[in-house]
């Protein structure tokens, strides 16, 4: 009977000290978070002369508060040069990041675009080497706030282990920048307390630690920043400095294209050659690529013939109009189309003197040198 | 009631201890968290010095030493000591840590309902899965005295846990 309420006591006190270090914070990848209080309890049980004695108990006693672990990690997404044409702004010219809070409180990050100067830094992106030559017209820092991007320098508050994403983007990408141009950016982001104020000076010291709305947790705990530099001698970025920077890059790519039209030997209606009224005369308009390094999409062909001149319907095997021909240099693979009038890649169509005639080179990319698209329709003379 | 007087007479005191109490307790309990810290004496050379928690920098995976020391007020010998400690929440022992001079050091992995020698806790993982317990399954550790704690006797017992 004694050796029962012994075991009950020992259980309640048990129970009392575990509901004394519950934490309303579970514990995180990032560690147990930052105010958390820790305490030990210690119990004894014992007998005198054979009696099973009540049970002691030390309580929760030697508490201490868990401190700020300082830490963070800015990586890139991209995993190769971003490649941008001149002209480019905004979310075409965008370099995108990821910062994370590795550290055991909410913090804030001041966010600032390094911008380096022609030379003075190399490709971040391995096995492509290229040096820093350009800098964007003007640059914006955004922050994805979950609903959408908005423009801002600094990440208001992020909780331990949440990543947020962070664009840099040029505005613009100047028209007069040559193919293969090369213009490193590194996100640096700083942390500071929700409140907006700054963390401590130097690797450690004592502060307060903030929630989410930059009200305090608790103060006087220790502040430890241990974010450890991996990029050795990058000036922006320290040891222990609550501060973390990673690169990323735009390669200019440029592409040139070469437009020629030719017009084939009239066919009169006597079984000559001579450009008169009657006469059939085919025209080929080509373009192809002959420079730069990006890919050109999305051509269209555009030819308004001369008012003496009407394109022919039914000029091409199927009763079609127009006949386009592809030829990709990679795979020197040559494919031709005819396209009848109401076909959706023949865009523009008619039989009427002075008609346009445009066409789509639909998917077709010209992303060599070589490649190229081409269009032959026929006209007779009015 | 009465039977519970009769046991206090017995043991040397009229009001069971409680936390707060514990200079009259039967047997004195005290705990001590403490961290090691490294620094450098006036000769230059690296000493280790132990600071109480409360006191310095504990952040996630610090390790705190905890450390009870033990007194018995018990005019007669107390016999089958044991001291019991849960591994603190937020905390996961390390490995080997417990040490207790004279003392028998089981450890639980139920929350301090039974406890075994390292070697014998088993974790099911799985419908007829098992592996050997880890360092960080152990909820609880006891250390039970292996000798009647004599009148005046004193001694301590320790565990080292990192902070998760």
């Amino acid at each position: 009977m004694k050796k029962h309420r012994s075991n009950l006591y020992l259980a309640a006190l048990l129970l009392i000290g575990a509901v004394l270090l519950m934490s309303p914070q579970g514990a995180m990848a990032a560690g147990t978070s930052a105010c958390t209080a820790i305490g030990n309890t210690a119990s004894v049980v014992y007998s005198v002369g054979s009696v099973t004695q009540s049970a002691l108990s030390t309580g929760t006693t030697a508490t201490f508060v868990v401190g700020s672990k300082v830490n963070l990690t800015v990586s890139t997404s991209d995993s190769a040069p971003v490649t941008v044409a001149p002209g480019a702004s905004g979310t075409s010219a965008a370099l995108t990041y990821r910062v994370r809070n590795d550290g055991n409180a909410t913090q804030r990050y001041t966010l600032s675009a390094v911008v380096y100067s022609t030379g003075s830094t190399t490709s971040p992106f391995s096995p492509y080497t290229a040096s820093d030559n350009f800098d964007a017209t003007a640059y914006q820092v955004y922050v994805d706030t979950g609903s959408g991007y908005s423009l801002t320098s600094q990440i208001d508050s992020l909780v331990s282990d949440a990543t947020a994403t962070v664009q840099i983007r040029a505005n613009p990408i100047a028209l007069t920048q040559a193919n293969n141009d090369f213009a490193v950016y590194g996100l640096h982001a700083l942390t500071i307390n929700t409140d907006g104020s700054a963390l401590v000076s130097g690797s450690s010291g004592t502060g307060d630690v903030f929630n989410a709305a930059g009200a305090t947790v608790c103060s006087g705990v220790d502040i430890v920043n241990a974010d450890i530099d991996t990029d050795g001698a990058e000036t922006n970025d320290g040891d222990r400095d609550g501060a973390a920077l990673s690169k990323s890059a735009f390669l200019v790519q440029t592409v040139g294209l070469l437009v020629s039209k030719s017009s084939g030997t009239p066919v009169d209606l006597f079984g000559g050659s001579a450009a008169i009224p009657g006469s059939t005369v085919e025209y080929t308009i080509r373009v192809s690529r002959n420079s730069g390094g990006a890919s050109a999409t999305g051509v269209v062909i555009t030819d308004t013939v001369a008012g003496t001149l009407a394109p022919v319907a039914d000029a091409y095997p199927g009763s079609t109009e127009v006949q386009r021909i592809t030829y990709d240099a990679g795979t020197t693979t040559t494919t031709t189309t005819n396209l009848a009038s109401g076909d959706a890649d023949l865009q523009s169509w008619a039989t009427t003197a002075g008609a346009t005639v445009q066409v789509s080179c639909g998917a077709f990319a010209l992303d060599e040198n070589g490649d190229y698209c081409e269009i032959k329709f026929k006209v007779i003379i009015q | 009631m009465n039977r519970i007087l009769a046991m206090a007479v017995t043991a040397g005191l009229l009001v069971p201890a409680l936390a707060g109490a514990q200079q009259k307790a039967a047997i004195d309990l005290r705990t001590l968290s403490q961290v090691e810290v490294t620094t450098t004496n006036a000769k230059g050379e690296k000493e280790m010095k132990r600071v109480e928690a409360a006191r310095a920098n504990v952040t996630p995976g610090d390790m705190v030493i905890f450390t009870t020391s033990y007194s018995s007020n018990v005019k007669k010998p107390a016999e089958n000591v044991a001291i019991t400690n849960p591994v603190p929440e937020h905390m996961v022992y390390v490995d080997r840590s417990a040490e207790g001079a004279g003392t028998r050091i089981e450890f639980s992995i139920d929350g301090g309902k039974t406890y075994s020698a390292p070697e014998k806790l088993i974790v099911t993982v799985g419908p007829g899965k098992t592996r050997p317990a880890l360092a960080a399954d152990y909820t609880h550790i006891k250390w039970t005295l292996t000798k009647p704690l004599q009148p005046g006797g004193k001694g301590s017992v320790s565990f080292r846990a990192k902070v998760k």
